[in-house]
Formats: C-alpha cells, sequence, structure tokens
C-alpha cells in the first residue's frame, strides 16, 4: 500500500482547547493569573491562593467576588465564552482582565478542574468538575458568595508538556512573584498565598500603594523609596522608585502596569535604564514600580493571549513620560537632604528620619527646642537624649538646671574658636571626604565627585557651543610629542579641546605646544592629561556620535583629583558644594556611586540604642 | 646625664627644635630630641632627614656629662607647662626624670645610638646676610610655589647666590615671583640651587630667635646650612632643573597702571565673592584712570566695584584668577603698586612702588591671565 497523506480533518473542540491551553496555560503561574485576575474581575476583596508542589499536583483560587450564576456554569468552561466583552469593537476599550474567554476552557482541557460558585443573587452555590474539558458533574452546592477553583493534576493529559516543567520550586518562585505583582497593582486586596500549610504571602488591605510595598518588601526598602508621578497628553504616570543608592542585581523588582495590568515592556525598561543610567553603575538596577494609566485605546493587549507583552500605540510618548517622570521625581529632592549642614538632625526640630515614629514628634520638637536654647548648635550636645524614652518629661527639667555648668566648649557661643562647629569636612585616607548632613553622615568619594563636576561643566560648555570655558595662561607653554594616534585624536577633537579651555598649537610634526590649560584643573600633570585625553579618544573603534561623551568622561575622569591627593578644608567644602550645584550629585559619569549615607538611625542601630 | 636649667631657657631651646620633630613618621627615633650635655653646654639635635636643627644653651650647670634621645612631645609639653624656676633632670637607666619644684615628670627614652647621623659640623665663616632681609625675601617668594608633585623642582625656591646679592624665585607655572637683595659679603662665587621650603619655614624662626645676629650662609653640595647665634639649620637641595625664568619675564608690557594696593585688594575681595568657585576669575576692566571689577558667578550671581587707578593706554579686559591676585598684594608690605600689561594674553608684571614713587625693583611679580570665557 502506498502512504496515503492523511486526510484533512477539523480539529474537535477538546483538540483545539488543548492547542490553545499552550498559549494560556505556560506553566502553573499562568494559571494563578488567569484565575486571580479572573477573581479581580468579579470585584474580589480578598483573594487566597493555595498551591502543592508548585502548582503542579493542586492550584486552589478562592475569592469573594460577585460569583457566576449556577445556568452560566457550563458556558464558563466553554472556549470564547465571556461575559467581559460582547463583540470586537469592545476588545479596544476592554478594561477588564478577561476578555478572550479562553482561560478556563484552556485550563480545564489540560487539568482536573472544579468550581464552587455562588452568586449573590441566588439562594444556593452550584459546583461544576471537569476532568480535561469534559464536564463530571454538575450540582447545587453550599457556599458563601464568591468563587473556588480548583486545579489539580496539571497537564495530566499532556505528558510532553508535563515534562517540561521545571523543578516544582522553580514554578512556587514563579507563582509567588505572579501574586506578588497582582499585590502591588492591588493594594486595596486582601492577598494570602500558601504553600501547603505554609504562608508565603499574607497582605492585608493596605490604604496605599507604599504601604503595601513596605509590607511586601520590607521598612528597609520602603525608606529609600520615592515617589514620583507626571501626568501629559492625557497619559499619567505614578508609582514609587528606589534613590541610586539603592540597586539590585537585576531588574526583579521592576514592576510595571499599564492601567492596573501586569505588563512586561522592553521599552519601558529602557527608559527606566536611561532615567537611571548616569545615577547607578552598569549592571545595577533600581527598583521601581510604576503605574501607567493611558487612555483603552492606546494600549493593544492583545498581542500574547498571556497579556504580558503590551504594545504602546504611542510608545515614544509614554516612554518619554516614564523617563522624565523618574528622573524628575527620583534624585533632587533626595540630594537637598544629603546636603552637609553642621546643624544637627535636631536643630531644625526636624524629627530624625525613622525616630519619630517611636517617638511621637511632638516629644522629638519638644528636645531640639530645649537643645536649642542650650546648646547653640545642639550637634555634639545631641547624643545626651538620644535614648529618652517617652513619657520621661522630667528628664527635661533636671538638665536645664544645668546650663551653667555646661562644658563651654559645648555652649560655643558666637565668638568662640569657630573652627570647633564650622570645619565639618574630614579628609580620610586622603581620599574620602566626610561630613555631616541633615539626619546622618556622608562619606564622599573625592575622585568620583570631581569627575561629575567637570564633566558637568565640560557638558554644558560644549552644549552651548562655543562658549569657551576660561583658560589659565601657562607660564612656561608645554610642549608635548604626540604619537600618530594622538595626534589623529587631537585633529579630530581641537575645536572641542579648545572650547574645554585648552590652548593647544601644532608645533610642527608630531608635536603641539599647550599654552593654556582649563582654568578647572587643578594639576594637568605637566601635560600627562592632556596625552592620556588623546590616548582614550584615539581608540579606532570610536563611533563618531560618543565621541563627544567619550572627550567628556576621559577628561573628567584624567583631570579630577585622585584618590591620595591631600586637600585643604576650603577645597573639600568647595568640591562638596560644586557637587551639589549639578544636577546629578549621586554618582560619576561612569555610574559609580559619589557619596555614601549613613543615616543615624542607622548608627543608633549599630550602637543598640534602638533596635 | 645629670643637670639643672631654668625653666625658660630650656622651653626657649625646646620650642625652637620641636618645630622639626615630624609627627608622622615611620622611624620612632625620629620623634625624639638628642640631648647632649657636655663639659659646659646643653646640646639639642632634631632631624626629619629633610631638615636638621641643633642649637646649644650655656645656661646650664651639668652635674653628670652624657647623651640621651627624649621623645620631644612629651617632655616639650611638659616644661611649657612648668612655671619659671629651676628645673633638675636626670636621664638614667633609659629614663628620664624631671623634676621642678614638687612637679615630676618621668619617662622612658629611646637609645640616643639610634639617632641619625648629622650632616658634618660646620667650620669656618659662611656668607653673612641679615636675618631679616632674608625672612622678607622668603616670605615674598614661598606662596608662589608649586604644588605639583610631579614637578618636584618647583616645589623649592630657587637661590642665584653671586658675589654681589641674592635673588629667590618661586613659581607653579602660573605665576611667579622675583625677589632680590644686595649684601655686601665675602663671596666671589656664582652658584644657583633649589631649595626645599620647609626648611625655609623655620629659617625664619632660627632667626627670630637669634636677634640682630647676622645670619652666616653655608653652600654645601646637597643641602644648605645656616648658622645664628647658637643655633645651625641644614636643609636639603631639591635636584633641577628651575626652568628658565628670565625668558618669561615680558620686556614689553607698556600699558601701566598705578594704584592704591589696600584698595585694590579690598576691591578685589568684594567682587570675588561672586567668582566662579572652580575657576575663581575675575575681570578686570581698564578705561583712563579707572579699573573695573567684576566677577560672574556660575550660579548667575554678579558683583562688580571700580577704583581709581593712574592709567593712560587703551581701554582693555583682562582676566585672573583672583587667588593668585590676592596673594601677590597681601604679600607686598607698600602703599602702591604697579600693574604693567600688554594684551588678555599675556603676562601681568606686578611690582611694588616705593616711598620717592619710583618702582621698587627688588619684588618682581608675574602672573599669568585667565582668558575670559566667550560668552
Amino acid at each position: 500500500m502506498p502512504d496515503l497523506p492523511a486526510p484533512i480533518r477539523v480539529l474537535d473542540d477538546a483538540t483545539i482547547d488543548r492547542i490553545a491551553a499552550g498559549e494560556v496555560v505556560e506553566r502553573p503561574a499562568s494559571i494563578v493569573k488567569e484565575l486571580c485576575e479572573n477573581a479581580l474581575d468579579a470585584g474580589a476583596t480578598s483573594i487566597s491562593v493555595n498551591v502543592l508542589e508548585g502548582g503542579l499536583t493542586r492550584i486552589v483560587v478562592e475569592d469573594d467576588g460577585h460569583g457566576i450564576p449556577f445556568r452560566e456554569l457550563p458556558l464558563a468552561f466553554e472556549r470564547h465564552a465571556t461575559s467581559k466583552i460582547a463583540s470586537a469593537a469592545d476588545i479596544r476599550r476592554v478594561g477588564s482582565f478577561g476578555f478572550r474567554g479562553e482561560a478556563l476552557a484552556a485550563i480545564a482541557s489540560v487539568s482536573r478542574t472544579r468550581m464552587v460558585t455562588r452568586c449573590s443573587s441566588e439562594p444556593v452555590g452550584g459546583l461544576i468538575e471537569l476532568d480535561g474539558s469534559a464536564i463530571q458533574r454538575r450540582e447545587p452546592a453550599p457556599r458563601n458568595r464568591g468563587t473556588t477553583v480548583t486545579v489539580e493534576d496539571l497537564f495530566y493529559n499532556t505528558p510532553a508538556r508535563r515534562k517540561f516543567m521545571k523543578t516544582a520550586q522553580a514554578e512556587k518562585r514563579s507563582i509567588v512573584r505572579t501574586v506578588t505583582v497582582l499585590s502591588l497593582a492591588h493594594w486595596d486586596v486582601r492577598w494570602q498565598l500558601r504553600e501547603g500549610d505554609q504562608v508565603l504571602l499574607d497582605l492585608m488591605p493596605a490604604g496605599s500603594l507604599p504601604v503595601r510595598v513596605r509590607d511586601v518588601f520590607g521598612a528597609a526598602l520602603a525608606e529609600h523609596l520615592t515617589r514620583f508621578e507626571k501626568e501629559s497628553g492625557g497619559f499619567s504616570v505614578a508609582g514609587l522608585a528606589s534613590r541610586p543608592t539603592w540597586t539590585r542585581g537585576n531588574r526583579e523588582q521592576q514592576f510595571l502596569f499599564v492601567n492596573r495590568r501586569p505588563v512586561e515592556s522592553a521599552s519601558l525598561s529602557q527608559a527606566i535604564a536611561q532615567a537611571y543610567r548616569e545615577a547607578v553603575p552598569p549592571g545595577k538596577h533600581p527598583v521601581v514600580v510604576a503605574f501607567l494609566q493611558l487612555p483603552a485605546g492606546e494600549v493593544d493587549v492583545n498581542v500574547h493571549p498571556a497579556k504580558t507583552e503590551v504594545r504602546l500605540l504611542l510608545e515614544r510618548q509614554v516612554f518619554g513620560l516614564l523617563k522624565s517622570a523618574l528622573q524628575e521625581g527620583l534624585d533632587l529632592r533626595h540630594a537637598e537632604s544629603l546636603r552637609p549642614t553642621t546643624e544637627s538632625a535636631l536643630d531644625a526640630g526636624a524629627p530624625v528620619p525613622g525616630f519619630a515614629g517611636q517617638q511621637g514628634g511632638r516629644l522629638a520638637e519638644a528636645e531640639a527646642d530645649f537643645l536649642r536654647r542650650h546648646f547653640q548648635r545642639g550637634g555634639s550636645a545631641g547624643y545626651e537624649h538620644r535614648g529618652v524614652p517617652a513619657g520621661q518629661n522630667e528628664l527635661f527639667d533636671v538638665a536645664a538646671t544645668r546650663p551653667a555648668e555646661a562644658p563651654a566648649a559645648l555652649a560655643s557661643p558666637a565668638g568662640e574658636d569657630p573652627t570647633l562647629y564650622s570645619a565639618p569636612f574630614w579628609q580620610l585616607h586622603r581620599t574620602y571626604i566626610v561630613t555631616q548632613i541633615r539626619g546622618g553622615l556622608v562619606i564622599i568619594d573625592q575622585h568620583n565627585s570631581h569627575e561629575r563636576i567637570l564633566y558637568n561643566q565640560a557638558r554644558q560648555a560644549l552644549a552651548a557651543g562655543g562658549r569657551t570655558l576660561p583658560t589659565q595662561q601657562l607660564l612656561f607653554p608645554a610642549h608635548l610629542d604626540l604619537s600618530p594616534n594622538q595626534l589623529q585624536a587631537f585633529q579630530q577633537h581641537r575645536a572641542r579641546l579648545e572650547t574645554l579651555g585648552f590652548l593647544v598649537q601644532p608645533f610642527g610634526g608630531q608635536s603641539v605646544l599647550v599654552q593654556g590649560i582649563p582654568a578647572s584643573l587643578k594639576n594637568w600633570n605637566d601635560g600627562r592629561l592632556l596625552l592620556d585625553v588623546l590616548d582614550d579618544l584615539g581608540r579606532e573603534d570610536d563611533p563618531e556620535n560618543e565621541q563627544q561623551t567619550d572627550l567628556l568622561a576621559s577628561f573628567a575622569c584624567h583631570g579630577a583629583v585622585r584618590a591620595g591627593e591631600p586637600l585643604t578644608v576650603p577645597e573639600m567644602q568647595n568640591l562638596v558644594d560644586q557637587l551639589f550645584a549639578t544636577d546629578q550629585p549621586l554618582a560619576c559619569p561612569h555610574g559609580r556611586p559619589t557619596l555614601i549615607n549613613f543615616t543615624l538611625a542607622e548608627l543608633e542601630k549599630r550602637f543598640g540604642r534602638r533596635q | 646625664m645629670k643637670f639643672e636649667i631654668q625653666q625658660e631657657a630650656l622651653q626657649k631651646a625646646l620650642d625652637l627644635v620641636a618645630g622639626v620633630v615630624p609627627s608622622k613618621t615611620t622611624l620612632p627615633i625620629l620623634r625624639s630630641i638628642l640631648v647632649e650635655a657636655e663639659a659646659s653646654a646643653l646640646r639639642f639635635s632634631v632631624t626629619n632627614l629633610d631638615i636638621s636643627m641643633v642649637t646649644v644653651t650655656g645656661d646650664v650647670e651639668i652635674a653628670e656629662p652624657g647623651k640621651a634621645a627624649v621623645l620631644a612631645e612629651k617632655l616639650t609639653n611638659f616644661v611649657r607647662s612648668l612655671a619659671p624656676g629651676s628645673v633638675q633632670v636626670t636621664v638614667t637607666g633609659g629614663r628620664l626624670f624631671i623634676r621642678a619644684g614638687k612637679a615630676a615628670l618621668e619617662e622612658s627614652c629611646l637609645n640616643p645610638d639610634e639617632f641619625p647621623a648629622f650632616p658634618s659640623v660646620i667650620e669656618g665663616d659662611g656668607l653673612a646676610a641679615s636675618g631679616d632681609a632674608l625672612t622678607a625675601m622668603i616670605g615674598e617668594t614661598i606662596y608662589s610655589v608649586s604644588r605639583d608633585e610631579t614637578r618636584p623642582a618647583l616645589m623649592g625656591i630657587l637661590w642665584e647666590v653671586s658675589p654681589e646679592g641674592l635673588t629667590m624665585v618661586a613659581t607653579d607655572a602660573h605665576r611667579l615671583a622675583r625677589s632680590r637683595r644686595k649684601f655686601e659679603w665675602d663671596n666671589d662665587e656664582t652658584r644657583s640651587m633649589i631649595v626645599d621650603t620647609a626648611g625655609l619655614r623655620q629659617l625664619s624662626r632660627v632667626v627670630a630667635q637669634a636677634g640682630e645676629t647676622p645670619v652666616e650662609i653655608f653652600l654645601g653640595q646637597t643641602q644648605l646650612s645656616f648658622r645664628a647665634g647658637p643655633t645651625v639649620l641644614h636643609t636639603r637641595l631639591l635636584e633641577g632643573p628651575f626652568p628658565d625664568y628670565n625668558a618669561v619675564i615680558p620686556k614689553g608690557n607698556d600699558r601701566i597702571v598705578t594704584v592704591d594696593r589696600e584698595t585694590l585688594a579690598q576691591a578685589i575681595r568684594r567682587v570675588s565673592i561672586t567668582a566662579d568657585r572652580i575657576t575663581s576669575q575675575i575681570r578686570l576692566g581698564l578705561e583712563k584712570d579707572r579699573l573695573e571689577l567684576s566677577a560672574k558667578g556660575s550660579d548667575g550671581s554678579r558683583a562688580e566695584d571700580e577704583v581709581t587707578v593712574g592709567y593712560r593706554g587703551k581701554a582693555m579686559e583682562i582676566g585672573f584668577n583672583y587667588t593668585y591676585l590676592i596673594d601677590i598684594l597681601k604679600n607686598m608690605r607698600v602703599d602702591a603698586v604697579q600693574l604693567s600689561l600688554r594684551d588678555p594674553q599675556s603676562a601681568a608684571l606686578i611690582t611694588p612702588i616705593g616711598e620717592d614713587g619710583a618702582v621698587d625693583d627688588s619684588l618682581l611679580c608675574l602672573l599669568m591671565p585667565l582668558r575670559l570665557a566667550s560668552d
């Protein structure tokens, strides 16, 4: 018998469902996501998820939503059956999470599924059991308002798929992430996630996103988050982002939502990366929870059945909005609080971060007031009162009788040696500058900081086009011999170098004569600076559009004070002032941090003054 | 070793030498003062290997000769804290005992044999010069010394000794100060050398202590030595070459400004308040008999002032680092100065004007301008 081709057949529904399931039900976490989104669409205020063996053996999702009427139960598991849209026209403005009408059918086709549900309008609930799409049981059953879906033996009828599942541990991690993501978008919902008896997440309804974020990630991270928001052209974005001082090695803690729907978007991730580019070192990623609100018509969630990838119709605008919202929101406010000050946190009456909660604002204020009255500057005296427990007000009275015997050095009336208090800069190991800020102390890297200053100043000059920076003329012009590469780089960049303040003339053959150098340079190592910069620029793989950035970075790096150079107090003061005058004071142009901040709260913790 | 000495004499000797003792050193012995009691004199020696100083006092009663290396810090502080009166010092069994009235100090000593060997003792007479003149010349130049460790020669002061006198020059490649004086000394040699500034700073202390006594200068191959009264100071020389400074002193600066020194300094201080903190740039605008000063900060602030000067040349503008200008004016002890310029790119010369109204060429300061930003 010759081999006859198999006849073309229309697939039966069960097979179609199973194929479709491959798209929707990739792994247990996708089932959890679909079921939770159904629960949210049903208006649930409490959602509980219980899984066994990473969801491969059993997934139970329970909600208190509006339920499904008994007579519609079989329909719920029909493919493309949905209550959420009525026609194709609705798809463009869909506001609910599900709408394809595929999820339940797909889930049922690859597992043993059981649903118990009661609609509030009906006196009793109903139960339906399916086994790979085939309805096994359907009968009235008792239940409070809401729905419970139990999915067991996932992929029991598609053994090939089951083989592709990762370990239960990996599936569990994926489920935790799924529920975490949903809980961030729906902070007003109570979420519980358990594996058997073990509680993985238990989140009470929160009044706001920051509260939910703190509950999920802990207070330590929450302290490093800044709120951001921005609106433009009918789009808005809001959320929380970590300051550049708190980063992670991967993007695990970046959460993006479009119209409250968790999404993954390479373009939006890129927007985050660009916003932080000069603020965090390469390979480090900030923590971001961002909510984009777009008109439903501007976003296409129908790209993939799992709906995690979205297509934004106005991608460019949304990209820009997110980037600028982060840049404006995250950075400068934090930098302001890092500005060095001789004031102690107590002087201003502002409660020490993290301290007010324990002690109560009123007492902190009373304390600050006391210190203001009796110790002009309070900074060094403050420690005496750090540990006063609430309610011990009499101690203030006792102390208040003491000013007469207070050591003269603490009282520091105007006219006494001001250096005691007004020299708040120390240089450590000729490399770091330590100084006091409101609410703590910072350690500043002198090289990275100066690099940032020079870079910004030079960038400004080049951007302004033609505005030349001041040049310090040299008394003894330096005669430099260039290598062929250096000479080429010099010819290419001559105009830019002049804008930066170099006064260089060709001097025959391979040599140049330097008659002036940028006035901002502390020293230029007798010409080595220029040679180093030209070396950096002489690389052949330098694309045209990066040349300017490379010149700036190289100039800043070679011109900046090195680790190991002694600085005087005025020099340190100047450096710090200049640093904080830049628009990006927290990182050098390479993204390395310029400073490390220690809060009083941290110090108190280390000294055992607080838990 | 055992001797008795008046507190004032002891403190005077210790104060003089203690400045040389290094505060940080990897060689513990350098933190000590070598005290040697001989027949009728007491000798104190210190060194930090670059500078060494020896001073001798005869106002002492030596009961038992000997020597000891005593840690400088506690000894000096203790002696300073004592009331005037007699002090008994005994060193025995490696321990130092000081007693003054009821006050007493006991301290362990270091091994005096570990104290570094000293430069050879000076013989004969040196070149005699007025100590005050030397101190003044050092003050007129030392602020221009470079701090750039990549050009060590510029970190010292150039001394040019000639039969007629002495010239000192310091420069950091942005500015230069040259001070010269005539000395009637017995010298037929012309030599130049670069002298470490740390040693020259000590010289002023030695001069102050010696009073009117002239300072004798001894020119060595690797060191320069001074003797003033009972004290000898040795300081090392730096490796050259020093740049050819004569070649950069302009000859044709024909725009001449005369101005009251203090008035100018005050106006500079006033406008510099808004000067850019990185470049320290201020702008001088010259018109007939008028000098306008202004400074712009990077934050948009601006300050200006105007002083009356003597000026007949063409109007011009020139920029300077104001800290350099202040340094120069601060170190000229005269009422009026002369500023001579050529153009905004060329070196400016600043010289004092003597009481007779003529330029005093014993001091000359050169300052390179800051090219004005084209904005």
